[in-house]
């Protein structure tokens, strides 16, 4: 299968006020045509600023240190802001959490989706930007679309305005498109809709996606592969229902507990103990082995190497190797002595 | 049940809102007559999604905001019937924690002050008195002693929250209102706080009233729940009747939407958005939106009624309702990791 | 679901992190450069207007014929004006007369003007309605025709003059100090604050005038800026500082008829007045700088 997006060794850095923090380190990840890629993580792990990386989008204390973007082939990294600008909504969209903030609020819904067309397709003849905005528009199921174009985006439910933001950025079938916690802001009843809505559009026209979330759970309904992200580095990533059945980082594994779900509602949660350190103060070894309840010495010298296996499947755990080999049963939560032998 | 501690009667709140410069005002009816006990020491959970009327609800728990009718009787006393004075002291049997972590907190008081400063307003011990229950508030919440000289933004947003936890304890409240408490921390630190406001109601004996969008920490925490649409309770029951057996389409959608979610049962999208509480559908306010809605559901509005022991519904067809087949495990493209049960 | 057997496990080192140091832009060591400057300017103002006597070679009303209009030399650093009395000591004087002025009506009404405006916009309703018409009331007469009126009604003096500045710059922070109470209001820490029990007093003394402190902060530095102008536009008048007290303006005033044979009497006056004003305007945008917690600067 053909990799649409792969990115490299991304390594971003901001300058804050308490000095440089790299907020992205060496990230590498990679998208297929067709597939959905999540990016899950929680604040501060750097799983938003890897996509505005992506992309060229970085804000002004922000700089794309090192790595690179390959984009069927093509290097967004190297590219200057013109070039961006030709990728960008064309062949790549990209979807924000609060629809309200990123639809302009002067502009009619028509205008704003029009502005697509006109810009990358250069199309100036008022009927044809409304037949084609009321073509996009019906695409993402918006009911009594022609009517709906003169209306502004306050006129609009959250659920509304993002199909609209949908729309704009489907409208000329890229081949990628980013979404940013998409529904995290949408009511339950509404979420669904629109991520069914995502997938009939990514099979229809062949689309991937890369999907940003904190929501594991949710990740797991709607996208193919996964990605977890802790502190700025990816730490586990692969097929998403292998990364279920047997997660191989204690992180993943802490996530998938401490959700609470209407299943198990009725046990008493496992919280992770403790927070992310602070991107200012990184440790030296692992950034997890504070909150890790398999953590060994070797876990607070050593950041731990990259173990692969099987289908594309890797993780950053010196505990890698036990935890699939049984000897260490990551849901008990109980740290088993690691033997003597073991690859360290 | 007519022993309970907190009693809400009929309580509704309604607001004129004027359309434009020379609009007639018309009435809102934000809550349209809500009725719950609560016994003491336990926790009713309230679930709604936008324009629910959760957070309208919760404003007049706390006094807030002023009912428009209805009563809420908290050990035995009418708090909406109460002066100046006798609210003060009011103040002393119910305190509230907020969403947001960050607003919650003065930023440029320390979190010491911060903490008592409830007892400084009521002239609550002395200073040393106070430091002393400062320090044993922290360790109730589990923050350091050392927290008590720090400000609010060294601090992360869990941590923060435990603070305001903290402060809402200093005067001993005998009954908590939780307005949304965790919907802004991040997931692995949710678990956190969920299990030690759990862990409180046991060691002290609190009565909570939690509101929440989210089903599975309403169902985790309450030992009642309430489902909200449109400023009304559309089901009241047992957590594990609402749960496993649900008797109104609206309880079943919701349950469906968190299910898909997390791999369970097929969802049976629930169409459309929620309506505007300005403009609310005449019969069942769910009728445009239920998969089983007839002509009667569109004439006559149902009256919350008795479907099962302890189990209240505001549907015609509560107890012809097929119930919601849910499977624990399986289904969806993910699969959550079962507890114990299914260890190999 | 584990795997007793597994495929191969490969094993490769993480990629290390880069170290980046900051970068040194231009920009970065020129706003260093900026607020060098203007703090230096301000501290050698102010010390030398603390102690005048220490700083002038001279006393700033000695008058000596036989050495008038004389330009800038060893002798007289700055010159000397129409009557022989040395310019460097009058505007040493003159910086601290200037300085002690406007530190106190910027005090003055700066306190004055953040009560009102953090009370009415805390309070609103009726207090806020009345407090703010006579905000406009204030905003709407120009500082000089107040000046006039006033002085004219209560005659010459530092007290005075202080007085009229005050009365003509108070809006300002009333205004500032109310949208930032206005804001605050809605803020949780304030409701949940009344939600223990707190009294109107209490929540405004303890939440509302600490986190309002920064912005006024700011803004009463700038205004120092402000008010020396406007001091040194009155005395340059004659509504000012009466002479034989040394003033900026009121110096400036005298030269105006030197300006082609004798332009130091005009013109130094001018630059230090110039300098001062800068220095004060530098220094309030540092601060605010400073104090803004979500400022961040560009690479």
């Amino acid at each position: 299968m053909e990799t649409i997006l792969e990115a490299k060794n991304l390594t971003t850095v901001l300058r804050g006020r308490a000095g440089v923090i790299t907020a992205v380190d060496n990230v590498s990840l990679q998208v297929k045509a067709g597939r959905a890629l999540a990016l899950v993580g929680e604040s501060g792990s750097g799983k938003s600023m890897t996509c505005l990386s992506m992309l060229g989008l970085l804000p002004s204390n922000g700089r794309l240190a090192a790595g690179e973007v390959l984009f069927k082939g093509r290097d967004l990294a190297r590219m200057n802001r013109k070039q961006l600008e030709k990728i960008r909504g064309r062949e790549i969209g990209m979807i924000l959490q609060d629809a309200m903030t990123s639809l302009n609020p002067l502009f009619t819904i028509g205008e704003q989706v029009g502005e697509v067309f006109k810009i990358h397709q250069g199309i100036r003849d008022k009927a044809t930007l409304r037949r084609k905005c009321i073509e996009v528009l019906e695409k993402v199921k918006i009911p009594a679309a022609e009517e709906r174009l003169d209306s502004y985006p306050f006129q609009f439910s959250g659920g509304m305005r993002q199909r609209v933001s949908i729309a704009i950025n489907v409208a000329l079938s890229p081949e990628l498109l980013i979404c940013d916690e998409p529904t995290t802001a949408l009511d339950v009843t509404v979420q669904l809709q629109i991520l069914g809505l995502l997938r009939e559009l990514q099979q229809q026209h062949n689309m991937a996606i890369v999907f940003v979330t904190h929501d594991l759970h949710l990740a797991s309904q709607f996208c193919d592969d996964v990605a977890i992200m802790y502190a700025g580095r990816v730490v586990e990533s692969g097929p998403i229902a292998d990364v279920f059945r047997s997660p191989a980082h204690p992180y993943t594994v802490g996530l998938l507990k401490a959700l609470p779900s209407l299943d198990t509602y009725s046990e008493r949660l496992t919280a992770i103990p403790g927070q992310q350190p602070s991107l200012t103060r990184l440790p030296q070894g692992c950034r997890f082995e504070p909150r890790c309840p398999h953590a060994t010495d070797a876990c607070r010298r050593q950041y731990p190497d990259w173990f692969e296996w099987g289908d594309e499947r890797r993780a950053a755990c010196w505990r890698t190797e036990d935890m699939l080999t049984g000897r260490l049963d990551p849901r008990a939560g109980v740290a088993v002595p690691v033997q003597q032998g073991a690859s360290r | 049940m007519s022993d309970a501690f907190v009693k809400v009667r009929d309580l509704r709140k309604t607001y004129e809102v004027r359309k434009g410069l020379f609009g007639r005002p018309r009435p809102l009816h934000a809550v349209a007559g809500v009725s719950f006990d609560v016994p003491a020491g336990s926790t009713f959970g309230l679930v709604g999604e936008s324009g629910s009327g959760k957070s309208t609800i919760a404003k007049m728990l706390m006094l807030a905001e002023p009912a428009t009718a209805g009563s809420i009787e908290i050990g035995k006393r009418d708090l909406t019937r109460l002066d100046r004075k006798e609210r003060e002291q009011f103040h002393l049997e119910l305190q509230p924690v907020l969403q947001d972590p960050y607003s919650s907190l003065n930023p440029r008081m320390r979190v010491g002050r911060i903490i008592d400063e409830p007892l400084r307003v009521h002239g609550l011990l002395g200073a040393a008195g106070r430091r002393a229950k400062v320090a044993e508030l922290l360790e109730l919440v589990g923050l350091p002693a050392d927290a008590a000289r720090r400000y609010p933004h060294e601090m992360s947003g869990g941590q923060r929250q435990r603070v305001s936890i903290a402060r809402a304890l200093a005067l001993d409240p005998k009954c908590m209102i939780l307005d949304e408490p965790v919907s802004a921390l991040d997931v692995s630190i949710q678990a956190q706080i969920l299990n030690l406001l759990k862990d409180l109601q046991q060691r002290l004996g609190l009565t909570y009233l939690l509101i929440s969008h989210d089903l599975a920490v309403v169902a985790y925490m309450s030992q009642r729940v309430g489902v909200l649409y449109l400023g009304e309770f559309m089901e009241i029951g047992d957590a594990a009747d609402i749960v496993s057996g649900s008797r109104h389409p609206y309880t079943q959608a919701l349950i469906a939407s968190v299910d898909a979610r997390s791999g369970g049962a097929s969802a049976r999208l629930v169409s459309g958005e929620i309506p505007s509480p300005m403009n609310p559908p005449g019969g069942c306010p769910f009728n445009p939106r239920c998969p089983h809605a007839t002509d009667l559901c569109r004439s006559e509005k149902p009256a919350l009624r008795q479907v099962a022991d302890g189990q209240w519904s505001a549907c015609h067809f509560a107890d012809t309702l097929a119930p919601l087949t849910r499977c624990a495990t399986a289904g969806g493209h993910g699969k959550t990791p079962a507890p114990a049960a299914t260890a190999a | 679901m584990r795997d007793a057997s597994l495929p191969m496990l490969r094993q490769r080192p993480a990629e290390p992190s880069l170290t980046v140091l900051p970068p040194r832009s231009s920009s970065h060591l020129g706003r260093h450069l900026q607020l060098a400057i203007a703090a230096t300017i301000a501290i050698v103002l102010v010390t030398v207007a603390l102690f005048p006597s220490l700083f002038a070679p001279f006393d700033p009303n000695a008058i000596s014929l036989s050495d008038t209009l004389k330009p800038p030399s060893p002798e007289h650093w700055f010159g000397t004006d129409q009557l022989g009395r040395d310019l460097l000591s009058r505007v040493i004087h003159g910086a601290s007369i200037s300085l002690f002025v406007a530190f106190c009506a910027v005090g003055l009404a700066g306190i004055f003007g953040a009560l009102l405006g953090i009370t009415a916009g805390y309070l609103g309703g009726a207090f806020d309605s009345v407090a703010m018409r006579l905000t406009d009331i204030q905003l709407a007469l120009p500082a000089v025709i107040l000046a006039l009126v006033l002085v004219g009604a209560i005659g010459f003096s530092l007290f005075n003059l202080i007085l009229v500045l005050s009365l003509a710059n108070w809006a300002r922070f009333a205004r500032v100090t109310r949208a930032e109470a206005l804001t605050l209001r809605t803020r949780d820490f304030v409701l949940l604050a009344k939600l223990a029990g707190a009294s109107r007093i209490r929540i405004i003394l303890s939440h509302i005038v600490p986190n309002v402190a920064n912005t006024f902060i700011v803004l009463a530095t700038l205004d120092v800026g402000i008010i020396i102008i406007l001091e040194a536009t009155l005395s340059f008048l004659g509504l000012g500082v009466q002479p034989p007290t040394p003033s900026w303006g009121a110096m400036i005033a005298d030269g105006r008829g030197y300006l082609e044979t004798a332009w130091w009497i005009c013109g130094i006056p001018g630059v230090v007045l110039m300098l001062t004003v800068l220095s004060a305007n530098l220094l309030g945008d540092a601060l605010r700088d400073w104090l803004s917690p979500t400022l961040t600067r560009a690479w």
